[in-house]
């Protein structure tokens, strides 16, 4: 079991830099580099650099050495001060700006994976026990729509709607009445209760293809020959069916958890930006559009990241919940 | 008894059902299965797809809207940038069946409009005149030249007013008083097309590698998986969102088109590669791959003749599956203002509008006849995927 | 209703009522139904329907059935015949849409009660009571039947908390004794192992402790040993009948092997197509069946009686001179037509001449894996999956070669035909010029020839035709690049297997399995080879059509002087077949022997210990047996005993064994041993 937490740990590893190299590709891919686009936007303002300025700020992100040493200077920065450079939008330090945001896109994100799980396992195991029955054919119409539409489109309708019907203005994450309050138990009701919506909105996409896996694999369990083995000594239908099929359907479900991450993480962004709200998702939509890109491109790092630690723990979790995985990798299996 | 659909029971020892061979059972089976026993393999997935009704229309849907798109020419009443500063957000128009009595006779009519300001607010108004009628006709002449299919010039509408400056929005007008159901047919040719080039685009990515990774195996197999995982795990509208942002913005239009194309599909062709890798996989160790081997077949014909069929079939269900996805991303990217840009339009361009939600509220068409337009055709692109890949294999429902 | 009381009493066959049913409607012989106990389970006119789209299919048609206590009753039949769905339909275990369609199943409780368990609702309390109180059952495949993700211990109190009423740590207990009571060792610590880490035989084992939990009075066993090798299912038939003799339990046995149905049952039924077409008690079926159904059962089935008569006619004289060039477009047409008999009659002498050298010679054969384990694959295990063998084949003959699964004997096939390269050793070969030197080493682009004269027929004949290939594509391939083929030519191919010409537009779906096997076959003798290897190629047919193919495939032999290495483990059909025989255990030859001398006289204690475990389809004859008793579980293999491999089942192992292999050496009349003690060892085969 060590053994294999090390190895999955290890490829995590190597994952994460190929996805800082990606990243730091996207910081370098627009023309000119950050100081010039620092430049013209100080002439934009009407300021004007001085050329002393200018090369401060170039020896300051080592902007005159080969783009090798500039990735080290950034990765060893992000190491060992936590600096992910500095965006000219704000006038911030990236990470200041990144921090102030993510908890709240973690928030969305683990409320919308929760959202996914429950209505996705419960809908498929619905759907693999009654198969071919009606409710089976409308849950997958359901779960299909939930796949065909954007998921800004359902903001955008959520939006209106709210605007319309119910003269309630959309966005942000707190009612006005809590936007400046301190910390209490209302506004932390207040505050989920503003989750919601989102949360479900994101998680529509991602359960169409979560239902289809979890009904594949349990009808699949379902055949068995387990299934009608616990039955023939006399087991209640109900039990046997949570207590093997189900429990077995668990396994590949939780490794596909792993990748349900990126399409939240990708739902969030949009979905945020639609709907306004202090996550991620509207800075780094802002930092792309402004060429903001030690922003972006740390944002983007970051985003990669979570996915890859929670690829990991969706492994370490099935390989703790399947004794095959888990007898097989301790070495010792007697 | 082996050509049986659908959950027999078997004895499990046999996974032939019918096996009183020899006596008069042989010769039994083998003429009811006259007609059956030729089918190949093509037909028997046919005739499988059939049973799913659902992917049966969705199909039929999906030849519509690129028949939409091929003729978007014909359909649209206007050019897409055509715009009338009179009409801005104008609702849609509904169509009459009536005789005016001025002797332009019995037809179908549709109204003017007639622009009214408040006077506390001075913002205008726009009502349907019921006094304006304007005769709409089939196959009419709109004053616009173009192409028809880049064989011989014309300007006739497939249906459209009768005076070419007439007032035609079946769909509503967006604020600077386009046609949106123009502005919707020529954004098919975009959205639908960027689906199809970018999934053909992935689908070269995907199958080079994935096959290259289940027929070769060991430290190449190893390599591209580790590649494919990198690119599973990254969240892709962020990436793309990045990347999108990176295309330099003095590029013109079509360069664009294709710089967003590439992009999709350079992501997007992790799914099929691991779908191939996964079938190549199982299929290579076939007994009837290993007995054309034997057989002394090469290896090319092997690939060609043995592996490459069977996995057609699943390869055409991840493709459908996969188009929407693409066509979601694009509407996306573009609604977020860094896919397509204007003058291209696209579903996503078109939605662009629809960010702002008080044009929403004053023009809900804006944001409901573009998102129509996608979910019909992604949920029938999923419908028919998924009527595909449950047909993919004829042969797994029969034993 | 009330429920029985406590269904645990064991029951007393002198005290329960005689019952009124309908005796004269059972189809029992006079002089069983005087001796007969009292019926347990009465299944008349049951039947069974599954409803599709296309039309109704009825698996069980108005079957009648009288299980009686403290008996085995064998239920025989091939596969769609409907026995498991009967056995199920008593269970309410059909799957969906299968139904009871019309019949009565009347179960006689220990209280006396007769309940009809056709008027059960499958998931009402009374049939879950009926499951596993009343009546226990064991499934074909033990490995599938457990859940993979919970103990075995788990699995077997989770049974005795429902009919036993136990609390956890009590019923945890009761799974510990249970899985001493089936013979299990070291059971405390086996409870908590998962299914994946037992062994096959073991996994039934604790599948019958869980059928046992609820101390049924009837045991339903489907097929419980047609996934198992020939040692573990004689282990685990032994322990039924023990355990059966100790319970006062009947058990209601399913099966298609007539060799089981000889060894386990008391009385049998004969099902056909969803009826039962003949009952009698056990002697009186095989001495005289009346069923001309069950008639052709019997003799389809090999009765081991050396020395037996092979099937067709003995090989008329070799035909073929070594090399003959493949076929010109009429060239199948001459084959079969009696013409050609002298033309290929004249190369008797050279034939003859050739005879005495092998067509084919391996020598040391070896083939190994290396299995990557530990945190970076850095720990290597080398699994020897075939280690040394030497092995002849002779131009006409029929070498069988058997062994339990896993040991080795397809990998020895695949590196034959080079589908695998071996990793040590030689093969020679007199088939063709083209190969110079090594088959286990020339290059893969060299072998065209060589594979042309060799070829193989696979095991399963759903997955080696091509599904999306007519017959004709198929039979086509091996002979491309042959010129332009005629259909005489296909035609007279496929009517030399048994097919007609009609068939050649088809696609694999529309054949049976036998069918596809003949289409297999065809396949193989398209290049008009020298050598088929069959890798188990009957292993997957009923008893009926496996005798049709099995005569197809001597007739071939005698008509084409073909030479066969028949893979396969069931020891009663190779038996039939085969001229010579070589037995394999785990990668290695450990005895090689013309047929008759083998089974009537083994000289390997392996070999012994084999032909003790398979059940002779004779009553008579395998019950008057004595039983070697074969110890222990089959080795990892890549933790195989030092010395001689079969030193730790050994009952004659010294300490000579453990520490010198003996080699595979000549042990007279043609025979070759791989035991240190051939010679002193007075080893038992099976007696006429």
């Amino acid at each position: 079991m060590l053994q294999f937490m090390i190895r999955r740990i290890g490829w995590s590893l190597l994952t994460v830099w190929l996805i800082s190299l990606v990243c730091f590709f996207i910081i370098q891919a627009p023309p000119g580099d950050f100081v010039s686009v620092l430049m013209a936007n100080a002439e934009a303002d009407g300021r004007r650099l001085t050329a002393q300025q200018v090369d401060v700020l170039r020896e300051r992100y080592n902007l005159d050495q080969p783009w090798y040493a500039q990735y080290w200077a950034w990765i060893w920065g992000i190491l060992t001060e936590f600096d992910f450079g500095y965006s000219f939008r704000w006038n911030r330090p990236a990470t200041d700006v990144i921090m102030e945001h993510l908890p709240f896109t973690l928030l969305l994100a683990g409320g919308s994976m929760f959202l996914t799980w429950i209505i996705a396992f419960g809908i498929g195991i619905y759907t693999a026990v009654k198969r071919y029955s009606i409710g089976d054919y409308f849950w997958t119409f359901v779960g299909f729509i939930g796949l065909s539409v954007p998921n800004f489109v359902l903001a955008l309708v959520f939006m209106y709607v709210a605007f319309r019907y119910f003269d309630m203005s959309v966005g942000g994450l707190f009612s006005p009445e809590y936007v400046e309050a301190d910390w209490s138990a209302a506004r932390v009701l207040d505050l989920l209760q503003n989750l919601a919506v989102p949360a479900l909105i994101i998680a529509t996409a991602g359960t169409a293809g979560l239902i289809r896996i979890t009904r594949a694999n349990l009808s699949d369990e379902l055949a068995q020959p387990y299934v009608m083995a616990a039955r023939a000594r006399g087991q209640r239908e109900n039990v046997l069916l949570m207590r093997y099929p189900v429990r077995a359907a668990m396994n590949p479900f939780i490794s596909t958890i792993g990748y349900a991450i990126p399409s939240v993480i990708s739902g969030e962004v949009i979905v945020s930006s639609v709907l306004s709200l202090p996550t991620t998702g509207p800075v780094l939509l802002g930092a792309l559009r402004n060429q903001d890109m030690y922003l972006a491109g740390s944002f983007l790092l970051i985003l990669g990241v979570l996915t890859v630690i929670g690829t990991v723990i969706s492994d370490l979790v099935l390989a703790w919940a399947d004794p095959r995985v888990r007898r097989q990798h301790s070495g010792a299996a007697q | 008894m082996t050509t049986l659909e659908g959950p027999i029971p078997e004895d499990s020892f046999n996974r032939d059902a019918d096996n009183a061979e020899g006596s008069q059972g042989e010769q039994a089976a083998a003429s009811s299965k006259k007609d059956v026993g030729t089918r190949s393999s093509r037909s028997l997935v046919w005739r499988r797809f059939k049973r799913h009704k659902l992917a049966v229309v969705s199909l039929w849907i999906i030849v519509g809207v690129y028949l939409i798109a091929i003729f978007a020419d014909v359909i649209a009443p206007r050019p897409a940038g055509d715009y009338n500063p009179d009409y801005p957000y104008v609702a849609p128009q509904s169509i009459t069946l009536t005789d005016p009595g001025d002797g332009r006779g019995f037809g179908l009519y549709v109204h003017g409009y007639t622009q009214e300001i408040d006077p506390v607010s001075w913002n205008r108004y726009y009502t349907q005149d019921p006094d304006e009628l304007h005769k709409l006709g089939f196959f009419v002449s709109s004053g616009h030249d173009y192409r028809f299919l880049g064989l011989f010039t014309t300007d006739r509408k497939l249906f459209a007013p009768q005076e070419a400056d007439a007032p035609f929005f079946l769909m509503g007008a967006d604020a600077n008083g386009r046609d949106i159901f123009s502005r919707v047919v020529y954004g098919t040719q975009v959205s639908m097309s960027i689906g199809l080039i970018g999934v053909a685009l992935s689908l070269v990515i995907g199958i080079t590698l994935g096959a290259v990774a289940g027929f070769f195996r060991g430290p190449i197999d190893a390599f591209i998986q580790r590649i494919t995982e990198l690119f599973m795990s990254l969240p892709s509208i962020p990436l793309w969102m990045a990347l999108a942002a990176a295309i330099p913005r003095e590029w013109g239009p079509l360069t664009i088109y294709f710089a967003i194309t590439v992009l999709l599909s350079l992501i997007g062709w992790t799914s099929l590669s691991r779908e191939v890798r996964g079938r190549v996989l199982s299929l290579r160790s076939e007994d009837y791959v290993v007995a054309a081997r034997l057989d002394g077949v090469s290896r090319f014909r092997v690939i060609r003749r043995h592996i490459l069929p069977s996995l057609t079939s699943h390869i055409i269900a991840s493709v459908t599956l996969a188009v929407p996805a693409m066509i979601l991303a694009e509407t996306s990217l573009s609604f977020l203002g860094l896919g397509l840009q204007p003058p291209i339009v696209s579903w996503g361009v078109l939605l662009q509008e629809a960010q702002n939600i008080r044009s929403v509220i004053t023009a809900p068409w804006l944001l409901i006849v573009p998102s129509a337009a996608v979910v019909i055709a992604t949920l029938a692109l999923n419908f028919l995927g998924d009527g595909l890949r449950d047909a993919a294999d004829p042969y797994g429902g029969a034993r | 209703m009330r429920q029985p009381q406590d269904a645990t009493q064991p029951h007393d066959a002198a005290g329960s009522e005689p019952t009124e049913v309908m005796t004269e409607t059972l189809m029992t012989t006079p002089s069983s139904h005087l001796s007969a106990p009292a019926p347990l389970l009465e299944i008349s006119g049951l039947t069974v329907e599954f409803p599709t789209e296309e039309r109704l299919v009825t698996a069980v048609a108005a079957a009648d059935l009288t299980i009686r206590e403290n008996q085995v009753h064998c239920l025989v039949g091939e596969s769609g015949s409907g026995k498991s769905q009967t056995a199920r339909a008593a269970l309410g275990l059909l799957d969906p849409p299968g139904r009871v369609a019309g019949g009565q199943m009347l179960f006689h409780q220990s209280d006396g009660q007769v309940l009809d368990l056709a008027d059960l609702k499958p998931r009402g309390r009374r049939m879950r009571h009926i499951r596993g109180g009343e009546i226990g059952m064991i499934f074909q495949e033990p490995a599938r039947s457990l859940s993979p993700l919970h103990t075995v211990g788990f699995q077997i109190a989770e049974a005795m908390r429902l009919h036993r009423g136990l609390t956890k740590k009590e019923s945890w207990e009761a799974a510990v004794e249970a899985l001493r009571a089936v013979r299990i060792p070291r059971s405390e610590l086996r409870a908590k192992s998962y299914p994946f880490e037992l062994s096959g035989g073991m996994r039934q084992r604790a599948m019958i402790a869980i059928a046992l939990a609820g101390q049924p009075r009837l045991l339903i066993a489907d097929e419980p040993t047609t996934a198992l090798d020939v040692t573990t299912q004689a282990q685990i038939l032994d322990l039924l009948r023990e355990i059966q003799a100790e319970r006062d339990m009947a058990i209601l046995f399913i099966t298609h092997d007539l060799g089981v149905v000889a060894e386990m049952a008391d009385e049998v039924s004969v099902m056909r197509r969803g009826e039962v077409v003949e009952h009698r008690e056990v002697h009186d079926l095989f001495a005289a069946a009346e069923h001309s159904y069950t008639q052709m059962l019997l003799k389809a089935t090999p009765k081991l009686r050396v020395p037996t008569e092979r099937p067709g006619s003995p090989p008329l004289a070799p035909f073929r001179s070594v090399g003959t060039n493949a076929h010109s477009s009429t060239g199948f047409g001459a084959i079969t037509s009696a013409s050609v008999a002298t033309v290929r009659g004249s190369a008797t002498t050279t034939a003859a001449a050739d005879a005495a050298k092998p067509l084919v010679e391996v020598r040391n054969l070896t083939r190994s894996f290396i299995l990557k384990s530990g945190a970076l694959g850095l720990q290597r295990n080398q699994l020897r999956a075939v280690d040394g063998v030497d092995l002849d084949i002779y131009a006409g003959e029929t070498l069988g070669l058997v062994g339990e699964s896993g040991c080795g004997k397809s990998t020895l096939a695949k590196c034959l035909l080079r589908v695998e390269k071996p990793t040590g050793g030689t093969v020679l070969q007199r088939l063709t010029t083209h190969v110079t030197g090594d088959v286990a080493a020339v290059p893969e682009r060299q072998l065209r020839e060589y594979r042309r004269q060799m070829r193989m027929v696979f095991q399963d004949p759903f997955a080696s035709l091509n599904p999306r290939m007519t017959v004709r594509d198929i039979l086509l391939e091996p002979v491309r690049g042959d010129g332009p083929i005629s259909d005489n030519w296909l035609v007279e191919l496929l009517e030399l297997v048994g097919l007609e010409s009609e068939h050649l537009e088809r696609y694999p779906h529309a054949f049976s399995g036998g069918q596809r096997q003949r289409i297999g076959i065809a396949r193989a003798i398209a290049t008009d080879p020298q050598v088929l290897v069959a890798d188990e190629a009957v292993s997957a047919l009923d008893v009926s059509v496996r005798a049709q193919v099995l005569d197809l495939m001597a007739r071939l032999q005698a008509e084409r002087g073909l030479s066969y290495l028949f893979i396969s483990h069931d020891m009663s059909t190779v038996e039939h077949l085969s001229d010579r025989v070589a037995v394999m255990y785990l990668g290695k030859l450990v005895e090689t022997a013309p047929t008759a001398e083998l089974f009537t006289r083994p000289m390997h204690p392996y070999t012994e210990t084999l032909l003790s475990a398979v059940p002779i389809a004779d009553p008579v004859r395998q019950r008057g047996r004595a039983r070697i008793e074969i110890s222990g579980e089959l080795p990892d293999p890549t933790e195989k005993p030092s010395g001689c491999p079969f030193r730790s089942r050994c009952r004659f192992a010294q300490e000579i064994c453990a520490t010198e292999t003996p080699p595979l050496r000549g042990t007279g009349e043609g025979r070759q041993t791989a035991c240190h003690f051939a010679e002193q060892l007075q080893l038992t085969g099976i007696l006429r």
